[in-house]
């Protein structure tokens, strides 16, 4: 009995406390304040950017206040969700999406999407289906990078080519790489094309990765097979291994010593934000850009596309404010002028028609944003297993390479043991 | 002997005797409240130990068990993962051969190398402080900074290594970008850090009696006698104790190649530590990992083990006729 008037004498004492810290606090104001954490993972010129923006969202809504901190993405993320303080916004890379989606660790974003009228519709083709898992949207994206071909125009005037016309047939890149190379006794004075990512060169060939119907990979599809067959071809001609001593001779990729600026290297494959590093770093390089060439009977104008994402991980104490939140981020206003900062490509349609990103279109980034509208737009397929299966591609492409697998057998043999991976994750 | 011991030390036989028929430690209230406070005092060690190895060990053991991507509930799956691993995982092996072989090729080398370096800097010359302290150097340097140095000196292009053997017309090889070169490279940079072993010889070489090497001089020994009968017996415990130092350190090997190589080029460094930290943080196949662990633990164990059986030839001085 006594104990109990007893706990009643604290209970009425704190709530006579709380009572006096509401009449201290007029009501609704920063005491109500909910504070939310965001991890992004951009440092430099592009956090102090993004932080910028944070800030004024924090000046126009009393009612939501922002952290930003700098973290890289990855084991820290997943340990923080696992352990159950995970921050209320996060930024994702696209192989995480799905594998992150099928481990329950991020809220589905449907109905806040729903709420807000945000819909397919506003985004450029085949970018609302990018990152979906299973049907549902986990993550929104927040930056987009194309890919396509950069050729400097000096040397291809040189040899005696017309950098008017675009490289547009496979024949013709085959012709500039063995015309525009120059091989010295140890190693090359300059390479004219060498293929570099394996993506774009499995669709621009026809292939495909997955196919959602039978829940099977497809790495081993007879066009990828063709694809990495011309790949290798080019590894061959040049002796890879003479090639890769090359390769470590070139100075870093973000400073004026990148072999495309230096002319060690006269066609490359790159992403659109190339275009703002060529103006700061080698601003009097001349240069192209086209899109992917094909072959017969393949496809033509491959738009692949990675990028960011955004998303509200599972156990995050303030949903509803960090949608409130997101829902800012994304806006076209907001997305553009961050998009613009940081040279990528906002998402969303009308975004990209804004002054403040219009402005920084040059001809040569007009190519990207073409591709993304007119092109076929490609992203890794959206498995649970993204990670392992990017290994694993480069892995098998590798041992292609080096000569010591046929292409068929590698791809043949990587399909099998992603397969089992795959089937393993549910 | 017996004199030495009073007090404390004399209740404590009585104790043990008593403790026999008893079963129980009946302790004096001075020697309780020793315990106590030693208890005390070591807590926060004993603590740390508990919380931050023991239990995180016992806990891999049962993630060994499991399938656990870490935001997902631990599955039971059972020795599956050992079964997977052993049976079916083709960069299991391809990881553990590229350890073995580093071990080696860079253990013997890297010994021998330190016994020397340790030989000649044990003999009277000037300026031995400041040689020891320069081939001791190296294993001062953290890790990370060693590996970036190495990789601009393997450079195969503009690194000192090639420019060197392009001075006596030899075309370098690819070093860290070469499947075939990248093992011996990193070889190589291991050597550079034998002085870690080095200081060790050398307080084993000052350790040995010089009335044993005065005797053998007497009897008109060589060097090369001295060395063999005198030098590498008295060494020997110590030779000992940094080749099990070096098995372990070599299963363990992971800095260097994360920096480098990350296991590259054509997993042609990918070594033990290297894929298990690839399971774990870069596919969050925890239970996967763990189970790599384990295997690392019970392959460490069957080395060592080995290496004790085999250790007749090493003499521990005073150690009667063994």
């Amino acid at each position: 009995m006594r104990r109990s008037i007893s706990s009643w004498l604290v209970l009425t004492l704190l709530l006579s406390s709380l009572a006096v810290a509401g009449g201290v606090f007029p009501p609704g104001a920063s005491a109500a304040r909910v504070t939310i954490s965001f991890w992004h993972a951009w440092g430099g010129y592009e956090g102090k950017k993004l932080e910028e923006l944070v800030a004024r969202f924090n000046a126009t809504h009393p009612d939501v206040k922002v952290e930003p901190s700098y973290v890289a993405i990855g084991d820290k993320l997943m340990t923080a969700i696992a352990g159950g303080t995970p921050p209320d916004v996060a930024t994702i890379w696209d192989w995480m999406v799905a594998s992150m989606a099928a481990d329950g660790s991020l809220q589905p974003l449907d109905t806040y999407l729903a709420d807000s009228g945000i819909t397919r519709e506003d985004y450029l083709p085949g970018i609302w289906e990018y990152g979906s898992y299973r049907g549902g949207k986990f993550a929104v994206p927040t930056t987009l990078n194309v890919y396509a071909i950069f050729y400097n125009k000096d040397i291809l005037k040189a040899a005696g080519y017309d950098p008017a016309v675009h490289i547009t047939t496979l024949e013709q890149l085959e012709e500039m790489a063995e015309r525009l190379t120059i091989a010295t006794k140890r190693s090359f004075e300059r390479i004219g094309f060498m293929p570099q990512y394996i993506w774009p060169w499995f669709w621009s060939f026809g292939g495909q990765f997955y196919d959602p119907a039978t829940n099977k990979i497809t790495a081993n599809d007879p066009a990828n097979v063709r694809a990495l067959e011309w790949m290798v071809s080019f590894y061959r001609k040049f002796d890879f291994r003479k090639y890769r001593r090359f390769q470590a001779g070139w100075g870093e990729y973000a400073s004026p010593g990148n072999p495309f600026y230096t002319g060690k290297i006269a066609i490359v494959e790159d992403g659109q934000w190339q275009v703002a590093a060529i103006k700061k770093y080698a601003p009097h390089l001349n240069y192209g850009v086209a899109p992917y060439p094909a072959p017969p009977g393949g496809r033509k104008n491959v738009a692949w596309v990675n990028g960011s994402f955004w998303a509200i991980p599972k156990g995050a104490k303030h949903p509803q404010e960090a949608w409130k939140f997101l829902s800012w981020l994304i806006s076209p206003e907001v997305s553009a002028e961050w998009c613009a900062t940081i040279n990528n490509i906002p998402p969303m349609r009308r975004a990209i028609k804004l002054q403040v990103f219009a402005n920084t279109v040059t001809p040569e980034f007009q190519v990207f944003l073409d591709l993304l509208e007119k092109g076929h737009t490609f992203t890794i397929p959206s498995l649970p297993v993204g990670q392992y299966f990017t290994n694993e591609l480069w892995n098998s492409v590798g041992q292609v390479l080096e000569g010591l697998k046929e292409p068929k057998q590698a791809l043949d043999e990587v399909t099998q043991r992603i397969q089992v991976e795959l089937n393993k994750a549910r | 002997m017996m004199k030495l011991r009073e007090n404390g030390e004399a209740a404590t036989d009585v104790n043990s005797r008593s403790a026999g028929t008893s079963r129980k430690i009946r302790m004096t209230k001075l020697q309780k409240m020793n315990l106590r406070s030693g208890l005390l005092f070591t807590s926060p060690w004993l603590v740390g130990l508990v919380v931050f190895t023991v239990y995180p060990i016992l806990a891999s053991l049962y993630y060994s068990l499991t399938d656990y991507s870490l935001l997902r509930p631990p599955e039971w799956v059972g020795l599956d993962n050992y079964r997977t691993l052993v049976f079916q995982d083709p960069y299991f092996w391809t990881s553990l051969y590229n350890t073995v072989f580093l071990m080696l090729l860079g253990l013997p080398l890297g010994m021998v190398i330190g016994l020397a370096v340790a030989l000649l800097l044990n003999t009277k010359v000037r300026g031995l402080g400041i040689y020891r302290t320069i081939y001791y150097l190296p294993s001062v340097v953290p890790g990370v900074a060693t590996a970036l140095v190495w990789s601009w000196v393997l450079n195969p292009e503009y690194g000192l290594v090639n420019a060197l053997l392009d001075k006596f017309g030899i075309i370098g090889p690819g070093w860290l970008t070469d499947p075939l070169w990248a093992k011996p490279a990193l070889v190589i940079m291991g050597i550079w850090g034998a002085g870690g072993s080095m200081v060790i010889y050398l307080a084993g070489l000052q350790g040995i009696a010089p009335e044993y090497l005065e005797a053998a001089q007497l009897d008109g020994a060589s060097w090369w006698q001295k060395l063999v009968h005198i030098i590498l017996p008295m060494l020997s415990p110590v030779i000992f104790f940094t080749l099990i130092m070096g098995v372990i350190s070599s299963f363990q090997q992971f800095t260097h190649i994360y920096v480098m190589t990350r296991g590259g080029p054509s997993n042609s460094t990918l070594v033990y530590a290297m894929y298990l930290y690839q399971n774990a943080f870069g596919y969050f196949k925890m239970g996967y990992a763990s189970a790599m662990a384990w295997i690392l633990f019970i392959i460490m164990t069957l080395a060592i083990w080995f290496a004790f059986r085999t250790a007749g030839w090493v003499h521990y001085e005073g150690a009667a006729g063994k």
